[in-house]
């Protein structure tokens, strides 16, 4: 067995960049709730203590299973508190966190939203409509939590060898109009009144490269993420994702892509229709996330010598599969998909709250051995 | 276990349509449980269904992909232990399509075993002309592996214009029994819905 030749950093700065490090680099993406279950703990105790313990409770599920490359800061009830929305509080019959999706936006809110960017308009409205009136200082308690806990994060899995993928994960301006809107009233309004929708989304984009490519400093992080669950093919038809998608997605990556930040691109949903667009990104700028329900074969062959990919150990194999079944198809993975590089070992969408702890293990495991024993 | 899954995009009538069911069922003494899953506010009001004897299930997850396989295996699993019902209505959510819930729970790896499984999907007659043009993958993903499709709102469109739709439904879905309805109002025969367990 060959042993390992280069940092977390390193494997995962090769595999972006489309070359073939000394074994496939492993992240996983996941809620503190999938976490917590996996160390034995009640995500919904563990919750009303706070921002800071869910970032303990991540920290014990790394060093419980021996670590991997890739890691984010911790993706908690609190954050989608800051992004203005409503979560069902977690609980012994539902420990997920869940989306409340509500009309919290009117029409009438485009205008406000592409006057003043979407930053203040979550602080001034959306908020209070989700939470009902902040007097206790929340919104600021957790902002200082989270800010503690991401310095905290990066010392702590610094000390570990393991490379944060993202510092945050930005919601696309076109995701986030259609959670504060309500994915039927969004859909109405891509019909009814496009002008606007699309003002709106022009001011988010603006307002998001500004935010974050001047946060981000490619010596500390490689990537930026940015989510998206409901603009692909799945969903929409090509001339709504090229209408009011896919300009908006070209601006952002070609943004962070002048700064030296490529996007981690955390696609959910079936992405095969829209796949061959992304051949037109400058090479080596975004690494493209499944989350199992796209072919990802598919996707390698278009992609391939062009964009990375990261994926694809789909929650229903990490629930319901057995360990073999998750050792073959990681081998799988690495073989098709790694075989040239430009592969990250990854959760597809993120690790489901019911994961057996042996199909973790097994991914985990083929990840770190299985190249390096061949 | 048989399983009945009511799918349909967001406010289409799949509750409406659920409960009219359900209380026919009741009415024949059948024993029902029920699985909301929905992206929003569960629409349903448990306690009136609990006085009924109904069994009402929530089913949360982060996203589609994660909830429809894990989460709902895991509450037929717990259903099937702790009351053995007739029948199994799932509501989807609007942004899935109940012929994805067919095939994780054909899967080989789902533990459980199906006498049948039978997909419903609701269209809302006022909306659709509007949304194929906006979300025709998602619709007609969600009518082509139904073996009903209720087109629901009848009280609010022409005759001209359910007769449209039901054309192009029919031509997206061949095989599936077309029944035009106004759950609100309950002017339908739920006969098709009945016939189909
Ligand atoms: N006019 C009319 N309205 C209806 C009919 N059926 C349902 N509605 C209304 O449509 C809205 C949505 O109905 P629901 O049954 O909640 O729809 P749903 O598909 O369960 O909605 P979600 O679960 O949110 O996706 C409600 O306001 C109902 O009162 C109908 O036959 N005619
Ligand atoms: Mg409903």
């Amino acid at each position: 067995m060959r042993s390992e030749t280069m940092t977390s950093k390193e494997r995962l700065e090769c595999a972006i960049n489309l070359e073939k490090p000394d074994r496939v680099p492993i992240a996983i993406l996941g809620n503190t709730s999938a976490m917590a279950g996996l160390v034995g703990e009640k995500y919904w105790e563990v919750v009303k203590k706070g921002y800071i313990a869910q970032f303990e409770t991540e920290l014990k599920f790394f060093d419980t299973y021996g670590g991997w490359d890739g890691v984010h800061a911790p993706l908690t009830s609190e954050i989608y508190y800051l992004g203005g929305l409503k979560v069902n509080p977690p609980s012994e019959a539902s420990p997920e966190i869940q989306i409340l999706e509500e009309e919290l936006a009117t029409v009438e809110d485009y205008e406000i939203i592409a006057e003043d960017g979407m930053n203040l308009f979550i602080v001034e409205h959306l908020i209070e409509r989700a939470y009902g009136k902040d007097t206790s200082g929340k919104y600021l308690k957790i902002w200082q939590d989270t800010l503690v806990a991401l310095s905290r994060s990066l010392k702590e899995y610094g000390k570990r060898g393991a490379h944060f993928i993202f510092p945050v994960l930005l919601t696309h301006p076109f995701f986030k109009l259609s959670l504060t809107r309500s994915m039927i009233k969004f859909t109405e309004d891509l019909y009814f009144r496009p002008e606007l929708v699309e003002k709106a989304l022009q001011k988010m984009t603006d307002e998001l490269i500004q935010t974050y490519s001047s946060m981000a400093d490619p010596n500390v992080y490689l990537t930026m993420g940015l989510v998206e669950e409901r603009a692909g093919g799945f969903f929409y038809p090509m001339h709504i994702f090229e209408r009011f998608w896919w300009p908006y997605t070209k601006q952002i990556i070609n943004a962070f892509w002048k700064k030296g930040i490529k996007i981690w691109l955390h696609l959910d949903t079936c992405w095969d229709k829209n796949m061959h667009y992304f051949k037109d990104l400058p090479r080596g700028s975004t690494i493209i996330d499944l989350d199992g329900t796209t072919n990802i074969f598919s996707a390698k062959e278009q992609l391939r010598n062009h964009l990375a990919i990261s994926s694809d150990v789909h929650p229903a194999l990490m629930s319901l599969g057995k360990p073999q079944e998750v050792e073959a198809y990681c081998k799988k993975l690495i073989d098709d998909v790694g075989d040239d590089g430009g592969l990250v070992l990854c959760t597809g969408c993120c690790l489901p709250v019911a994961t057996k702890k042996e199909n973790f293990e097994a991914m985990l495991k083929t990840g770190k051995t299985y190249e390096l024993s061949k | 276990m048989n399983v009945m899954i009511i799918g349909g995009f967001l406010g289409s009538g799949k509750t409406t349509l659920l409960l009219n069911v359900v209380k026919k069922m009741i009415a024949q003494s059948k024993k029902i449980a029920v699985v909301e899953n929905e992206i929003g506010e569960i629409g349903i009001d448990g306690n009136y269904l609990k006085k009924e004897g109904l069994t009402v299930q929530e089913l949360f997850g982060g996203c589609i992909c994660c909830t429809l396989t894990a989460g709902l295996i895991e509450t037929l699993q717990k259903i099937e232990t702790a009351y053995h019902p007739d029948l199994v209505i799932i509501e989807a959510t609007g942004a899935a399509r109940p012929g994805d819930i067919v095939t994780t729970l054909h899967d080989d790896n789902c533990p459980l075993r199906f006498e049948s499984i039978k997909v419903v999907t609701v269209v809302d007659v006022t909306r659709y002309e509007m949304l194929i043009q906006v979300m025709e993958p998602l619709l007609t993903g969600q009518i082509q592996r139904a073996d009903i499709v209720a087109v629901n709102k009848i009280d609010e469109a022409s005759i001209k214009q359910i007769d449209r739709i039901i054309e192009c439904i029919a031509k997206l879905n061949p095989s599936a029994a077309i029944v035009a309805m106004s759950a609100e109002e309950e002017v339908y025969t739920l006969n098709p819905f009945m016939e189909l367990l």
